[in-house]
């Protein structure tokens, strides 16, 4: 609650943007990294899989599946 | 103790100690506990036995944002309020999601789960369910989840008889609230509606039980009737809103006699999961529950699914393929309920069209933020590992999560559950309620119900509603000097 410009007034009708929203290019390349099968993003990240894992076409996978 | 008429009321010599507006779980659990306190109240509902189209007419209201339900059809104005439409399910919040979470924005409540532990056997029976069934270790990041469930408990119908017949609890029925009056620091009295007759009923201390939009739009519009005097720091009225979004995650192959083997199940084809604690703290993620529900008898979805899972993962295919239609015989999909993380931006407002009695109709703006997308991706995620190290099935995340796109539109969108818009904290700069339930700045104003939950979890909130109107209960009644 430190940031009070995100008090707005009663009378704001707008939904501004998100404080602590993702990007949208980081939503998108977290996409494309599942979609291409590619080694998943940063350890802790939101794909970041274990060394058995694998994610290929959306699909939650064993390596040896 | 039914009174057919503010006059009735006034004139039978009845005089409570605590005016509670509205009958819903919240308002009826703290009648009955400050009944069992000895401390009189009386209930003020603003519709009847039965809710009517007339009555539901004064929840109708405008939704800004994403695709949400009826508001009037959300939420139910009778005696026993919207437990009349409930679903039982019985769930406490996570003790964690009463912390200060780094990663979640105005989080953090000003009490502590076990601030609310005492109330828990009360609580279960005033629901009629059985001890609470702690989680368990599927992996290090997924659990599987037991809710309990009420028969469920319609407070309408059960204390119908107990009320009328109290000489503690006084009941007024189609009696709206219109206002909120306030003295000086203090509500002197509750504006009402009989009829076409305008009455005051003068007041002691007073909750407001009225529901999670409710709430806040008769706060907000006595504090335009009377110049901020009612919630003397608005702030933080009206806002902060939260749903929990539901939405499908992925689609499954997978086994049910796998798990019928693994796990006890509420339903032959619903299995609950939810991300760890661990999870959560790893990933930045809100809380959820995870339904796997399996299309029993239906190969027709497994059997494409599975055709798919040839392309992707040939050697799982051919090794379970003599098993389909026997053990794998079940295609299946995932439905998440999450958190939705606190946002001022999420909010109740006052709107410009009025309801029949001339109040102001809730306008709500609500929307999804990649914070949930976070949650529910992460959760999915886990859940194919979890399914892989169980070697019960795999699972495919559906395509919007993965490449950004907009939120399935035909899926349920809400759980029904208004959480926030009077949410309890240590300052009246970042609530409206302090930890006792009791609005900052006025002496005997309180608020019951999910309006004061600060985070809402995963966790279906009637259960919190409940320990939170007991807990009242018995401040109050120290308060007011009870036995």
């Amino acid at each position: 609650m430190s940031d009070k410009s995100e008090l707005q007034p009663a009378s704001d009708t707008s939904l501004p943007s998100n404080p602590v929203a993702m990007s949208r290019r980081q939503v998108l390349l977290a996409g494309m990294t599942v979609l291409s099968g590619v080694s998943p993003l940063l350890r802790g990240g939101v794909l970041d899989t274990c060394n058995t894992v694998v994610i290929r076409d959306g699909w939650v996978l064993a390596k040896g599946d | 103790m039914l009174f057919r008429s503010v006059e009735e009321f006034t004139r039978s010599g009845f005089r409570p100690r605590v005016c509670i507006v509205g009958t819903g779980p919240a308002g009826m659990s703290l009648a009955l506990r400050l009944q069992e306190r000895k401390i009189p109240c009386l209930l003020v509902e603003a519709g009847g036995y039965d809710f009517s189209a007339t009555s539901q007419d004064f929840y109708r209201g405008e939704v800004i944002g994403d695709r949400y339900h009826k508001l009037h059809e959300a939420r139910l104005r009778q005696f026993g309020g919207s437990s009349g439409h409930w679903t039982g399910w019985v769930c406490p919040l996570d003790d964690t999601d009463f912390d200060k979470r780094t990663y979640i924005p105005y989080s953090g409540w000003p009490i502590r789960a076990e601030d609310l532990l005492p109330y828990a056997p009360a609580a279960d029976d005033l629901l009629e369910v059985k001890a609470h069934i702690p989680n368990r270790h599927v992996t290090q990041d997924i659990d599987y989840i037991q809710y309990r469930f009420s028969p469920p408990v319609r407070f309408g119908t059960k204390y119908r008889s107990h009320v009328e017949q109290s000489s503690a609890i006084g009941l007024l029925l189609n009696t709206p609230v219109l206002e909120l009056v306030p003295g000086n620091g203090r509500i002197d009295s509750v504006k009402v509606s009989q009829g076409v007759e305008v009455r005051d009923i003068r007041v002691d201390h007073v909750c407001v039980c009225t529901g999670g939009i409710e709430n806040s739009r008769l706060l907000l519009w006595s504090n335009a009737r009377h110049a901020g005097s009612v919630v003397p720091q608005p702030a933080t009225l009206g806002r902060y809103w939260m749903e929990h979004p539901v939405q499908t995650l992925a689609d499954v192959v997978t086994t049910a006699k796998g798990y019928e083997k693994q796990f006890e199940t509420y339903s032959p084809d619903k299995w609950l999961f939810a991300p760890s604690e661990r999870a959560k703290r790893t990933y930045s993620i809100g809380g959820g529950h995870l339904w796997m529900r399996t299309h029993i008898n239906e190969q027709t979805q497994a059997k494409e699914l599975f055709h798919e899972a040839m392309c992707v993962a040939p050697d799982w295919s051919n090794r379970i393929l003599k098993q389909f239609g026997k053990e794998y015989r079940c295609g299946g999909y995932v439905v998440s309920e999450f958190e939705q993380f606190p946002l001022p931006q999420n909010r109740v407002e006052l709107d410009q069209n009025t309801d029949a009695l001339g109040v102001p109709r809730s306008r709500l703006f609500w929307k999804k933020a990649d914070t949930e997308r976070k949650t529910a991706l992460a959760t999915a995620r886990l859940l194919g590992e979890a399914l892989i190290k169980e070697d019960i099935g795999r699972l495919r995340i559906r395509n919007y999560l993965l490449d950004g796109g907009d939120w399935p539109s035909d899926d349920q969108g809400g759980g029904w559950h208004h959480m926030g818009g009077t949410r309890m904290s240590d300052s009246a700069a970042t609530g409206v309620v302090d930890k006792d339930c009791k609005v900052f700045g006025m002496s005997n104003l309180y608020i019951g119900g999910s309006s004061v939950f600060a985070t809402g979890g995963h966790a279906n909130p009637t259960y919190t509603i409940v320990k939170l109107a007991l807990r009242m209960g018995d401040h109050l009644a120290a308060k007011l000097g009870a036995a």
